[in-house]
């Protein structure tokens, strides 16, 4: 056989993997993506969490106008609205990649 | 794909699977097994992108991801049972007639099967993937005495095994 047929041979004799491979392969590239994106979510949660602590703290001083009841509330208030502006960022951020 | 975007990392996959999948095959004989290292090998392209350099091509560093995982794998494993001799040799064709090309692609294939792992490697990274012998060198590490040792036993146990799968049907395939 020279090298013509040779090449030709193996052409022809070449495997392919099952149909569903790169779907799985896809799938399982998920898992990888989500942890990455949750790792990002609670870093970028903290620290807005911290940023809307001392900007109500710096407010509550400088106003002083306000109690400590109302400012432990209005705290928690912004810290769960960052959390969930963050977390649809996040959704939004993965649909991105996805398309 | 630096950037880790999903449909150029997809591309990569529709391109390079058969020729790796090909490849791990000829390595570990075992087209299930060889599935599920393909899924490795492209997982381990997927979180470590950065890292490749465009000193060489992208097909060169995925073939040598794909031979490395493969024989890991094999690491400590019990030795795949080659053929030694005529009797353990699959019986030649029955029905002989015009071959289908499903046919011949199942004959080609099982005559590769049949070669030693590294002989089976080295033929296709060298008439497959279009390979030099510097080349397959710098891939699989191996020596350049082994690597023209091997072409040159591959092609014979190649042939021979054809001969054996197909008697006179051999004139067909080539």
């Amino acid at each position: 056989m020279n090298d013509e047929q040779l090449k030709q041979l193996f052409k022809e004799g070449i495997r392919t993997p099952s149909t569903k491979f790169t779907g799985q392969l896809m799938q399982n590239l998920e898992p990888q993506e989500q942890i990455a994106i949750t790792k990002w979510h609670y870093k970028k949660t903290f620290a807005y969490f911290l940023i809307a602590l001392l900007t109500s703290s710096f407010t509550a001083v400088i106003i002083n106008h306000i109690n400590r009841p109302l400012f432990i509330i209005l705290t928690g208030v912004v810290a769960f609205i960052t959390h969930y502006l963050l977390h649809m960022v996040a959704t939004y951020k993965k649909l991105l990649s996805s398309t | 794909m630096l950037k880790g975007e999903r449909h150029a990392f997809k591309t990569i996959v529709e391109l390079n699977k058969d020729v790796l999948f090909t490849l791990i095959c000829s390595i570990v004989k075992n087209s299930s097994l060889a599935e599920d290292l393909l899924q490795d090998v492209f997982i381990k392209v997927y979180q470590n992108i950065h890292t490749f350099n465009y000193k060489s091509n992208l097909s060169t560093w995925l073939y040598r991801i794909a031979i490395n995982t493969s024989y890991n794998h094999l690491k400590g494993q019990k030795p795949h049972t080659y053929y030694k001799n005529e009797t353990s040799l699959p019986q030649p064709m029955e029905n002989k007639g015009t071959l289908t090309k499903m046919d011949r692609k199942k004959y080609i294939q099982k005559a590769i099967y049949l070669l030693k792992p590294d002989e089976a490697l080295i033929l296709q990274l060298h008439y497959l993937c279009d390979l030099k012998i510097k080349e397959i060198e710098s891939i699989t590490a191996f020596s350049t005495s082994k690597i023209k040792t091997d072409l040159h036993r591959g092609r014979k146990n190649l042939e021979y095994a054809l001969k054996r799968l197909l008697g006179a049907e051999l004139k067909e395939i080539l």
